[in-house]
C-alpha cells in the first residue's frame, strides 16, 4: 500500500515537472504569440498585399468604383496602412466570399456581418467592434489567423470612438 | 410484511459519509460557478462551449449521489420491506450513463470538428478596456474549472473505499474526466495559438476515449449489481469475500453439515440467503439459527440481513 502511494506520488511528481519544463519551452517563443495557422499577419507585414473581399451592405460598406466606400472598407484601409500594406480589392456574393475566406484566398471579409453567423466556425472572426440597433458586427478572416485576428482586434478597439462618430455620419446619409 | 431492521453506519463509516456530503455540496456548488465562467467567456468558441456542456453533465453523479444516498438511507417499512438501499444502484446507473454520455459527447464533438473542417480562430478579448489575446483569459477559466476538479477527485477517491459506495467512485472517475477533457481543451487553445489548430480535436479524441472507457467499465458495473450478480468491491478491483466468510463461519458450527450461501448487493449493504444441512438430532434448531444469523451479521455491518433456511440435504 505504501510502496504504490509513493508510487503514484513519483508519477504524479513527474508529470507536473513534464508540464513545468514544457511552460518554460514555450516562454521564450511569447514574443511571436499567438501566431497564424498560415502566417498571413508575417507575410502582408512583409509586403504581400492585404487581399480584402466586400459585398454591399449598406451603411457598412457601400459601391465604388474602383474601391468600395462605407464604414468598413474604411477601417481596413487604415489597417493597412498600419501595416504597410497594399490592397486588393474583390467584389463578390457574400456566400462566395465566405468560401474565399474560409480557403485563404481572401485575407478579410467586409460585408456588415453579425456576430451570430451560421457558418462561424469554419471562419475566423473579430470580436464584435461596434454594436448598433442591438446588432453587433464582425470582420471575417481566415480560420486559425489568430495573430491577425489579434490585430485586427487590437486595431478597431483603439478606434472605438472613431468608428461611432462615422457610423452616424453613415447612417444619416 | 416485517421490513428489514434499520441500516446503522458504523461511526466511522457514519463520519466519511457525512464527510462524503459536504464533499458532493461543495462539488455542485463550484461546477455551477465554473460553468457561469465558462458560459461568459465561451464567445465563439466552440472549445469553450463544449467545457460549458462538460460541466453541465459533470454535475449529474454529484446530484446523483446526493439524491441516491439520502433516499437508500430512508428506513424499511411495510411498502419498502427491502428498505430503498437499491437507490445508490440506480445512482450508480445514473452517474454511469452520465460519464459515457461526457466521452461519447466529447468523441462526437472532436471528429465533427475534423469533418467539418473546423478551426478555432483565437483572437483578441477586451478586458478593462485593454485588448488581450483570448486565450489567456480561456486559460484562466479552464484553470480555474480544472484544479478544484482534480482535488475534489481525489479527495472523493480516497472517501470512496471507507464507504463502499460506487457513486462516489464514479463521481471521482466524472472528477477526473473534468480535469482531464479541461487540459485537453487547455492543450487546443496553446496549440491554436502556435497556429497547430488540430492540437485541439487530436488532444480531445485521446481523452474522451479514457472517459469513455471509465463510463463503460462503471455502466457495466451498475447494470450488473441491479441485475443481482455477487457483491464486488466499490473499485471493481475484486469480489467481496463475504459469501465465502459466511460459509466458513457457518462450517465451523458443530451443529452444521453443510451450508450454501446466496449474497446479493443492494446499495451499501447485503443480504444473503443461507441453506444449512443441521445434523441429525441436532437439539433447539430454531435457537441455533437465530443464533447464526446473529452471528452472521457480526462479520461485517455490511452484511445486514441473513435468512437461514435448514434443509435435509443441499439441493444439485
Amino acid at each position: 500500500m505504501r510502496v504504490a502511494a509513493h508510487a503514484h506520488r513519483m508519477r504524479f511528481l513527474t508529470r507536473r515537472m513534464c508540464l513545468a519544463s514544457g511552460l518554460a519551452a514555450l516562454l521564450p517563443a511569447c514574443g511571436d504569440f499567438p501566431r497564424d495557422a498560415e502566417d498571413t499577419l508575417k507575410s502582408i507585414r512583409a509586403g504581400r498585399p492585404l487581399r480584402v473581399g466586400w459585398s454591399v451592405a449598406a451603411p457598412w460598406v457601400r459601391a465604388g468604383a474602383p474601391e468600395p466606400g462605407g464604414l468598413e472598407p474604411d477601417l481596413v484601409r487604415a489597417f493597412a496602412a498600419t501595416l504597410g500594406a497594399r490592397i486588393e480589392w474583390r467584389q463578390a456574393s457574400q456566400e462566395q466570399l465566405v468560401e474565399a475566406v474560409q480557403q485563404h484566398a481572401i485575407d478579410l471579409l467586409v460585408a456588415g456581418l453579425e456576430e451570430s453567423l451560421p457558418w462561424s466556425g469554419r471562419v475566423g472572426t473579430t470580436q464584435p467592434y461596434v454594436e448598433y440597433a442591438g446588432r453587433k458586427r464582425v470582420i471575417a478572416l481566415p480560420p486559425s489567423e489568430n495573430a491577425l485576428a489579434l490585430a485586427l482586434d487590437r486595431f478597431l478597439h483603439e478606434r472605438k470612438a472613431w468608428i461611432w462618430a462615422r457610423l452616424q455620419e453613415e447612417v444619416q446619409r | 410484511m416485517k421490513p428489514l431492521a434499520p441500516v446503522e453506519f458504523p461511526p466511522e463509516v457514519e463520519q466519511t459519509w457525512r464527510r462524503a456530503r459536504r464533499l458532493e455540496w461543495i462539488t455542485l456548488g463550484y461546477l455551477a460557478s465554473a460553468a457561469c465562467l465558462l458560459y461568459v467567456t465561451m464567445g465563439t468558441s466552440q472549445a469553450m462551449r463544449t467545457s460549458f456542456y462538460e460541466d453541465v453533465i459533470s454535475l449529474v453523479p454529484a446530484a446523483a449521489f446526493l439524491v441516491g444516498t439520502s433516499i437508500a438511507r430512508r428506513r424499511a417499512d411495510p411498502t419498502w420491506p427491502y428498505g430503498t438501499h437499491r437507490a445508490t444502484s440506480i445512482a450508480h446507473l445514473v452517474a454511469a450513463i452520465a460519464l459515457c454520455g461526457m466521452g461519447l459527447f466529447l468523441l462526437a464533438e472532436a471528429a465533427m470538428k475534423v469533418f467539418t473542417g473546423e478551426k478555432p480562430t483565437i483572437g483578441g478579448m477586451t478586458i478593462m478596456g485593454t485588448v488581450v489575446w483570448a486565450g489567456w483569459p480561456m486559460l484562466g477559466a479552464l484553470l480555474y474549472s480544472s484544479v478544484p476538479s482534480f482535488i475534489l477527485g481525489r479527495m472523493k477517491l480516497r472517501l470512496a473505499p471507507k464507504l463502499h459506495d460506487k457513486v462516489l467512485h464514479a463521481d471521482a472517475g466524472m472528477m477526473r474526466a473534468d480535469w482531464m477533457a479541461e487540459s485537453a481543451t487547455a492543450v487546443g487553445v496553446i496549440g491554436t495559438g502556435f497556429g497547430l489548430w488540430w492540437l485541439d480535436p487530436a488532444a480531445a479524441a485521446l481523452v474522451s476515449l479514457s472517459i469513455l472507457r471509465d463510463g463503460l467499465a462503471n455502466l457495466r458495473t451498475a447494470v450488473t449489481d441491479l441485475a443481482d450478480r455477487r457483491p464486488r468491491r466499490a473499485d471493481d478491483t475484486e469480489w467481496e469475500p463475504w459469501p465465502e466468510r459466511l460459509r466458513e463461519m457457518l462450517l465451523k458450527l458443530d451443529w452444521v453439515q453443510a451450508a450454501e450461501v446466496r449474497m446479493r448487493e443492494a446499495g451499501h449493504i447485503f443480504l444473503a440467503d443461507v441453506l444449512v444441512v443441521p445434523r441429525p438430532g441436532t437439539p433447539d434448531l430454531v435457537a441455533r439459527i437465530a443464533e447464526a444469523a446473529e452471528s452472521a451479521r457480526q462479520l461485517n455491518w455490511r452484511v445486514h440481513e441473513v435468512t437461514i433456511m435448514p434443509v435435509e440435504r443441499i439441493p444439485d
